[in-house]
Parts: C-alpha cells; sequence; structure tokens
C-alpha cells in the first residue's frame, strides 16, 4: 500500500490522544492495574511522538508485545469474566495502535476501537452527563477521521464542517430511535461482575455504614396521585433471616408456601413507576405491600412472600417496573401458612451477656406487644448514640454494641433487637433496604446508598408482621427528614466524600440547580433509558390512535418516507447563487432587446451589446442607450459603487429604459 | 497478460465510460461503494445493535442508529461531492526515458457548491502505475512514471475521493485520450558527422565537430552549456556562472547517420543519437538524420529536431513508422491500440 498523505496530522493525533485519555478514566473501573500502566505508558510515548515527529515503530516488536498482552489477558480471564477481558483487550489494542499514528489506515483503526470503547463505556454509565461525555467524544473521533482526509486547515473551520455533518445525522437517529421495533435481547450476554456499592446478602452490623457515605442515585420512583408521608417510605429490599452471632443471611430455607385463594387489600393504593439504576443483587425495591403492575423489559419480576420483587439476576442496565403498594394493609396476609419457627433461629453460643439482659427483664407471660415495648425501651432509656463510624466490635458484636460502646448505625440497632426479640421467643427478622429520599418536582422520589437502612421486622399473631425501626428511637430525625438532616452525620458524610453535590444543600441556589439537574437527570431516565416495547406500543397508540399492523407498518412508511425527504432537503442541488439586483436589472434590458428580436451574443458585455446593435436604433433610443451605458459603467467602476446603493442608480435610468420601450411599441 | 475478466471489465468500462477529452463526474462514471473503513464502521454499526438490544441499553442503540444515518448521510455526500467536479484532460506531452511522463489535467467544480465541499480532496491514482496523487484546483501536473522509449499512451487512470470520513469511496476511471512518444534518454558521445550529401550513405565520415571558435562574448550560463566553456575568470571575480559565447551557429551541417552508432545494445546507440540529435539542433546545425530506412532531408529548428526524434522513439518499435500518421490525428480513440 502507498503511503497515503495524512493531513492535519498534529491536531489529529493530539485530538485522538485526547480522546484516548477521556476514554480510558471513563472506563477505570473494569480495567486491570497492568492495563492502565500500559495506557500511561502509551500515552506518554504518543504525546511526544505526536509533538516531534519521529519515525514509525517496528511492526514486529508491537506485534510482539500484542501477543504478549493477549497471553495475559486470556490467563487472567476467568478471574475477570468475559465483558472485563473484552473491554481489556479493546484498551490494550488502542494503546498498542496509538504508538504508531503514521498512516491514515492507523487514525482508522484507532478511531474505531475507540468508537467500540464508548459503547462499552455506555453499558456501564447511561445517565444523561455520561450520554453528553461520550457524545462529545464521538464528535472529536470524527473531527479526526475528517481532519486527516481533507486540505490542511485550521481547527475551526474543519471542526464546524464536522459538526454541521454530524448535526445533519441527529434528527434521523432520533426518528430511527423511536420508530425501529424494539426487540427483546437476543441472547444472554456476559453480566459485568460488578463491585458496585449496594445492599447486599449478608449483613454484618457495620456494612450499611459504608453505604452511607455514597452519594449514587438508586433509583427514582414517580408516583401518580397520593406520595407516602416520610415515616412510610420504607422501601424494602432483602430479608434477613439468618444469624450466625455476627453477621445476618438470607436462610437457605425454602420461603415458598401456598398462600390464600385470594388476598383482600385494604386501605389506599399508592401507584408509582420505579427507574431503578443497576444493581448488584437481584432485589428491587418497593413499599410494602406491592403488587407489580408491569414488570421490566428484559426480565421477569416475581413478588416473594416475604413482600419483596426480585428478578433473576441483578440489573445490569436501568430497569423500570411499576408497583401499586397497599401500605396501610398489615402484612399478615399470609397468617398461618407461614412456618415461623426459622424467624426463632439463634444461634447456640455466643453474646451471653445479652442472653441474660433478655432472660432478666423478659417473662413468658409477657405478650408478645409488651415484650417489644420492654425490649425497645432499651434503646430510649440508656444512653444510645447514632454514628456513620461506628467503633470495631469483633467478638461478641451485640454484647459489646449493647452494653459498651452504645453507638452504632442502623444495622447495629436493627441487629441486637432482632437476636434480643429472637430470644424473647418473638419470630423476627432484619429487613434491609432504604428509608426516606429526596422529594423531586412534586411526584419523584429518588432515593441514593446514604438512605440505605436496616429495620426489624416482629411478628405479632394478631397484627401479623410489624415494621419496628430502633433507630427511630434513637434517631429520629434519620427517619422523618434524612440522614444528612443531622449536622453531625453531615459533617462525616462530608469528610467521606468532599466532592459531592449532596454537600451544597446548605446552600439555597446550589440545593435548586442541584435538583435541577436532577430534574433533567429524572426526564432522560423517563423518556430514553427506559423507552421499551411498551413505551413504544403506547407513544404509537397516541399518535394512530390504536395499535393495528397496519397502523404500524404506516408508522414505519412514513418515518422512512420524512427521512428521504430530510435528505432530499439537503441535497438537492441549491439553486444558483442569488441573483444580485444588478444582474437582474441587467438580464431585463436585454430580455427588453430579445423581444425585439435583437439578441444578446453569449458573454457579451453592455457595452459591445450597444455598439452593436447601435445601427438598428433611432437616435432617440440611442442616446437613451447610451446614457444608461455610461451611466451604468460610471457606477460600477468607479468609488460611486460604494456611495451609492445599485437602487438610486436603476430609477435614475428608469426614465431611458422607458423611452427605450417607446421606441419599440412605437415601431 | 491480462486475464480474460479483466478484459471484460476493460471493456465494458470503454463502452460505459468513453474516452474523451473532458468528463463531467455524474451518475453515470461515478461508482461507489463503502471503504475499507466503511465496512467496519458497518460492522460497528450491527455490533452496536446486538450489545444495545441484548442490553436492552437504549443509549447504545441510539448510537447505533446515529452511526446509521451518519453512514447515510455520508453516502449522500460522498455522492453529491464527488459529482461537482469536472475534469480535462491536456495531451501528454512527449518526453524522455529517464523523465516521468507528466499528466496534465485541469480540475474545476461547480460553482454552487456547498462550502462544506471546500475543502474536500481528489485524488488521482492508476492501477498501472505507482501513482496515487491529490489533485489541486485548476492545472495539475501529475508525474505518472518512466516509460521506456517508443509511443505510449497513459490508458485508464482513475479519480478517487472519500469525503468524508473516509467511510465511502467515489471512483471513476476515466481514460487519458491520446497518444505520446517517449525518446531515448540522451547519453552523451563524441559526434559523428557525415558530409552534406543527397545520398546520405555515400558521404564521409568527419571526426569531430567543426567549430569556429569567435569568442563573441559571455552570457550567462545554461545548463546544456559545455563545462569548458564556462569563464572561469568571472567566476573568480564572483560574477557567477558566465559561458563564453562561440559565434559557431551554423557553423556544422551535415548527415547524421545511426549506422555510425550502431553496436550491439541498441537502445545504448539510440539514446546516443538522441544526445546528438539535441546537441545539433541547440546549435542550430543544419543536418540530415538517417534511421534505418528512414531518412529526413537536413534542416533546422524545433520542428526538425521533434522529426529526428520522434524517428528515434519509434525505431524498430512494433507498430512502426505508420503509428507516426496516428500521433498527427492524435483525435482517433487511443484506447484501441494495446501496448505492453
Amino acid at each position: 500500500m502507498q503511503n497515503i498523505k495524512v493531513y492535519n496530522r498534529k491536531i489529529a493525533s493530539l485530538t485522538i490522544l485526547g480522546t484516548f485519555a477521556a476514554l480510558i478514566l471513563s472506563l477505570l473501573e473494569p480495567l486491570m492495574g497492568w492495563v492502565l500502566v500500559l495506557c500511561a505508558c502509551s500515552f506518554c510515548i504518543t504525546l511526544y511522538k505526536s509533538i516531534t515527529y519521529s519515525i514509525p515503530l517496528k511492526n514486529s516488536v508491537l506485534n510482539l508485545l500484542a501477543l504478549f498482552c493477549i497471553s495475559i489477558l486470556i490467563w487472567l480471564a476467568s478471574d475477570y469474566g468475559l465483558l472485563n477481558t473484552m473491554i481489556n483487550l479493546l484498551v490494550v489494542a488502542c494503546c498498542l495502535k496509538i504508538l504508531n499514528l503514521h498512516l491514515t489506515g492507523d487514525y482508522q483503526v484507532v478511531a474505531s476501537i475507540q468508537l467500540f470503547l464508548v459503547s462499552c463505556g455506555l453499558i456501564f454509565h447511561q445517565s444523561l452527563l455520561n450520554s453528553l461525555f461520550y457524545a462529545f467524544l464521538v464528535i472529536l473521533i470524527f473531527c479526526v477521521l475528517h481532519a486527516i482526509k481533507i486540505k490542511q486547515t485550521e481547527l475551526k473551520t474543519y471542526s464546524k464542517h464536522t459538526l454541521i455533518l454530524i448535526l445533519q445525522a441527529v434528527p434521523i437517529a432520533a426518528l430511527l430511535f423511536f420508530v425501529t421495533p424494539k426487540l427483546s435481547p437476543l441472547w444472554q450476554m456476559p453480566v459485568n461482575q460488578s463491585n458496585k456499592t449496594g445492599l447486599s446478602e449478608k449483613m454484618t452490623p457495620g456494612d450499611i455504614a459504608h453505604l452511607a457515605k455514597s452519594d449514587e442515585l438508586v433509583f427514582r420512583a414517580e408516583f401518580t396521585g397520593l406520595m407516602p408521608s416520610p415515616q412510610q417510605r420504607y422501601w424494602r429490599a432483602i430479608v434477613l433471616d439468618e444469624f450466625d452471632g455476627k453477621s445476618w443471611s438470607i436462610s437457605n430455607t425454602n420461603n415458598s408456601f401456598d398462600g390464600p385463594q385470594t388476598i383482600e387489600f385494604q386501605g389506599p393504593a399508592l401507584d408509582y413507576v420505579v427507574i431503578a439504576q443497576p444493581t448488584s443483587t437481584q432485589w428491587l425495591y418497593s413499599l410494602d405491600i406491592p403488587i407489580l403492575i408491569q414488570g421490566l423489559s428484559m426480565q421477569t419480576i416475581s413478588t416473594t412472600q416475604q413482600f419483596q420483587l426480585t428478578g433473576r439476576t441483578p440489573l445490569y442496565t436501568q430497569g423500570l417496573y411499576t408497583v401499586k403498594s397497599f401500605i396501610e394493609q398489615p402484612l399478615n396476609i399470609y397468617k398461618g401458612y407461614e412456618n415461623l419457627s426459622q424467624y426463632l433461629q439463634i444461634p447456640s453460643s455466643g453474646n451471653p451477656e445479652t442472653v441474660e439482659f433478655v432472660a432478666e427483664n423478659i417473662t413468658t407471660s409477657m405478650t408478645t406487644q409488651d415484650k417489644i415495648d420492654r425490649l425497645t425501651s432499651t434503646f430510649s432509656h440508656r444512653d444510645f448514640s447514632y454514628t456513620l463510624s461506628p467503633p470495631l466490635m469483633q467478638s461478641a458484636p451485640i454484647d459489646e454494641f449493647l452494653f459498651e460502646k452504645k453507638a452504632g448505625f442502623c444495622s447495629h440497632y436493627a441487629s441486637a433487637l432482632t437476636y434480643m426479640l429472637r430470644l424473647a421467643n418473638v419470630p423476627a427478622r432484619i429487613v434491609t433496604g432504604y428509608q426516606g429520599g429526596e422529594v423531586q418536582s412534586g411526584n419523584v422520589i429518588s432515593v441514593h446508598q446514604f438512605d440505605a437502612h436496616a429495620w426489624v421486622e416482629a411478628w405479632d399473631n394478631d397484627k401479623g408482621w410489624m415494621r419496628i425501626d430502633p433507630t427511630a428511637i434513637v434517631a429520629p430525625n434519620r427517619v422523618l427528614s434524612g440522614l444528612l438532616s443531622m449536622v453531625q452525620n453531615r459533617q462525616e458524610f462530608r469528610k467521606q466524600s468532599p466532592f459531592s453535590l449532596t454537600n451544597l444543600k446548605e446552600y439555597v441556589v446550589f440545593n435548586q440547580l442541584r435538583l435541577f439537574i436532577a430534574n433533567i437527570d429524572h426526564t432522560w431516565d423517563q423518556s430514553i433509558l427506559s423507552y421499551n416495547q411498551e413505551r413504544q406500543k403506547s407513544l404509537f397508540k397516541k399518535i394512530f390512535g390504536n395499535m393495528k399492523a397496519v397502523n404500524f407498518s404506516y408508522a414505519l412508511i412514513g418515518s422512512f418516507v420524512s427521512i428521504g425527504l430530510f435528505i432530499s432537503l439537503l441535497f438537492i442541488p441549491k439553486r444558483k447563487a442569488k441573483e444580485s439586483d444588478e444582474m437582474k436589472w441587467i438580464n431585463k434590458l436585454f430580455q427588453l432587446f430579445e423581444k425585439q428580436n435583437i439578441p444578446r451574443i453569449e458573454n457579451e458585455t453592455l457595452q459591445q451589446f450597444s455598439q452593436r446593435i447601435q445601427p438598428q436604433l433611432k437616435p432617440p433610443a440611442t442616446n437613451a442607450m447610451a446614457f444608461i451605458v455610461k451611466e451604468y459603467y460610471e457606477w460600477k467602476y468607479t468609488s460611486l459603487r460604494q456611495q451609492t446603493p445599485f437602487k438610486i442608480l436603476k430609477n435614475r435610468l428608469y426614465k431611458h429604459i422607458v423611452t427605450l420601450q417607446s421606441q419599440f411599441t412605437n415601431k | 497478460m491480462k486475464s480474460w475478466t479483466q478484459a471484460r471489465v476493460d471493456r465494458w468500462l470503454d463502452k460505459r465510460i468513453p474516452s474523451s477529452h473532458a468528463y463531467q463526474l455524474d451518475i453515470n462514471n461515478t461508482f461507489i461503494l463503502p471503504t475499507r473503513f466503511g465496512w467496519a464502521i458497518l460492522g460497528l454499526m450491527s455490533c452496536l445493535f446486538i450489545l444495545g438490544t441484548n442490553y436492552q441499553n437504549n443509549v447504545i442503540l441510539m448510537f447505533c442508529y446515529f452511526v446509521f444515518s451518519l453512514l447515510l448521510l455520508a453516502l449522500f455526500h460522498s455522492y453529491i461531492n464527488f459529482v461537482q467536479f469536472h475534469i480535462v484532460f491536456r495531451p501528454v506531452a512527449n518526453c524522455f526515458s529517464n523523465q516521468h511522463a507528466q499528466l496534465q489535467l485541469d480540475l474545476s467544480r461547480k460553482k454552487n457548491r456547498s462550502a462544506l465541499y471546500s475543502l474536500s480532496n481528489i485524488a488521482v491514482f492508476s492501477k498501472r502505475y505507482p501513482v496515487y496523487e491529490y489533485v489541486e484546483d485548476d492545472s495539475n501536473m501529475i508525474a505518472i512514471s518512466l516509460f521506456s522509449r517508443g509511443l505510449h499512451h497513459v490508458g485508464r487512470v482513475s479519480i478517487e475521493s472519500i469525503f468524508p470520513f473516509g467511510l465511502f469511496r467515489c471512483w471513476s476511471h476515466l481514460t487519458v485520450p491520446g497518444q505520446f512518444l517517449v525518446f531515448p534518454a540522451p547519453s552523451p558521445c563524441s559526434l559523428q558527422l557525415r558530409k552534406q550529401n543527397s545520398k546520405g550513405n555515400t558521404g564521409n565520415k568527419l571526426g569531430v565537430a567543426v567549430t569556429s571558435e569567435d569568442l563573441q562574448g559571455v552570457r550567462g550560463y545554461r545548463d546544456s552549456d559545455p563545462i569548458h566553456h564556462v569563464s572561469w575568470k568571472h567566476f573568480a571575480k564572483g560574477q557567477g556562472l558566465l559561458s563564453k559565447d562561440f559565434s559557431e551557429r551554423s557553423a556544422i551541417s551535415g548527415w547524421l547517420h545511426f549506422s555510425d552508432y550502431f553496436s550491439e545494445n541498441v537502445e545504448q546507440a539510440l539514446s546516443e543519437v538522441t544526445f546528438q540529435i539535441l546537441a545539433l539542433s541547440k546549435q542550430d546545425a543544419n543536418f540530415g538524420f538517417s534511421i534505418g530506412k528512414q531518412q529526413i532531408m537536413p534542416n533546422t529548428g524545433m520542428p526538425h529536431q521533434q522529426r529526428c526524434l520522434e524517428a528515434v522513439a519509434l525505431y524498430r518499435h512494433k507498430q512502426g513508422a505508420h503509428a507516426i500518421n496516428e500521433i498527427i490525428n492524435s483525435g482517433i480513440d487511443a484506447s484501441q491500440t494495446e501496448l505492453t
């Protein structure tokens, strides 16, 4: 192959290097350490090379290096999962290829890899901000592709041209997005083995505290109609019922049993749509008692008899589901069907002080409610405190918490209370999930990781499962207005995540700005990310009335026609450049003679023409013509042109043209 | 040797795009297909679709549709940009075999084209010659390649543009009309002239050229001046290179016979004769030239030189002397004569 010249080389290589760096930074999470080192090396080398034009590297060296890297990747593939390995492979390929940016082909290969990396990045992050960021990178990549093949020019010119070319594609893309039929997943893709923060299926007291330091969004719920009050916002996710003395986990016992044939729900229902961010567990969020109205598009959600919603796998992408919650319905609908003995399980040994304490305070004759009251009052009588950074409690965590440290996070309280209740022969379990959330624009509640919470459910034979939140006794504000309502917590939070926007909550302007951004983000989630088959159908229904196959095909044909129209609009040859007044006037003058069978010879100037036709004219017409020619040339080729607009000249010459015309009519 | 398919393609092309001096690129002579990179991006697009569908990721799907519409638009932009060009081939000038033949072409564009296309590049390349040159607006001289002595025609050259983004390649195969002669590269040697005689082959051999070295003065140095004519005195004084000007014009006359130079290496001999023809012409000598059966009567001036050189170029050439007639009527379609 010939070495085909690369234009605008320096700026192109620097731009592609910039997009490379930005992509790597956005993909830090799935990248292996050594790949990052490789990236840094190749970045430095390429930066040096693109500034000082140096000779190409030998391909054999690069190939050897590539072989070496690929073998390492294959070696480590089983630990990292398929998806991560693929991404690492792409990054390595990009690293090596970028070292040798010499031919146009090199740029094109690097650009293709980078476009692929953009799509990988979009698997992980799809928020509006991220999408905009990646869109910007895509524009830059296409700028480079454009720049290397056009004439040497300024950055400003070709970036403008690229932008125009790209913007023309946007309306077509948008139309295609809304119209093209949405398909269900064709096959199962490798799921990111994520180390995402989030609730886990095993809870050791203190675990949730680390979530409190993250302001990552967990889900948003959009309500139609009633909103739950702050005390009602207990978003159930996971139920933990097995205790080994230190941590709580989900028991292996089969929790499915025959329920009653029909269940009648009492009280008002809340209707809401949950848009959940990708999770690390398959458990989804809902208020009690949830009835699933419409599930996710990519997998089925089932309702468990512990009143949870669960999918088959963790959500790897944003998911949207609609739920109806009967918030005042007591959790006793499975009364008589449930096997309560599993909720009395306690480890055979450990935490002796607690065992002793319960034995002292509880007698078998007490009612369940009495027992609960007695045990919860423990927290109100002694000076317990609520803290985001609880001290370590290792050997006998509950003993240490209850009788020594007396400071902890919600999980400590929930764990201690559940244990005590079980000791007192009251069936109890821990529920983890989220509590609270921030209300946005009236009907949307955003729930973040720092809203993570754990509470207790105890069984009462009359009322069913009762929610007891020991944290509410110690720190009532936590439940009423959220974690960050407490100054002390806020300071701790700030210490942990100094760059979070949530820190600016106190300043009104910033808070409004933050809420505004959150609103836009929500709209993006609602309209774009959650656009699925059902939404597409309902959109068509709105436009065409009903959803018949005919209408659907009309929609498709219509959209193709409009794309065609749009393209023809762009490409229909533009009419000749607008004629100036002056040219119009001259042409009219020539036409006047043409009507009298005195045609103009091609490319003849006005002067040549007038000289040629002079013999055919009568004296008054000759004079008029001579005057017109003189005036016109005087105007055109002297400084008069700047001073007087053509209109004035036209008016001046009008009289003479009339003279000419009259000559012809008199003939 | 051309394969059968190649021959068929050539015939089809000849019918499809007949040879002409001027070409307006349009739907009849333009081909368009994705480049290799374009295919790669199409592949990327399908991967994006699968990725987006399987992960139910709308942003990736949107990206996929964006790439699709960009490809669609690039197809149109590529074509519209390409057909704005108008190409005129000028006759290829005769040259020596140590010089690159120069393809002359004028490029103009439609006036009302969009400003977007103002930076687009268009390149000339050929399968037969190692050429890949970007063409500028207006006239261009493109060195094609070295040719051996004889009568040649450029044949088909291709014009391509991959604007924008290098996703699609618009190209056309245009035949450059007309033929051109390639003369042997001049090779210096001593002059052998025979006395002027109506019958060339009976003349006597003359040794070295007759030069009556009357010094007329000095003039600026030309590349063709012999080094011993340089006035070193002037050079030493720092007045640059000046040549002593001798009034040797019209001093030489005689017959140049190819047979005097003939040796085993015919091409070398032809080169030497070429050198002599040029040298004699430069000295304004009145000389005749005899090569093979052909005789050119003594004369002076550029047309005479051309005739002599043509005779050298076509000496023992496959096409023979009648090819000269073809040069004269060079309007005839050049593509018919197949030369290898």
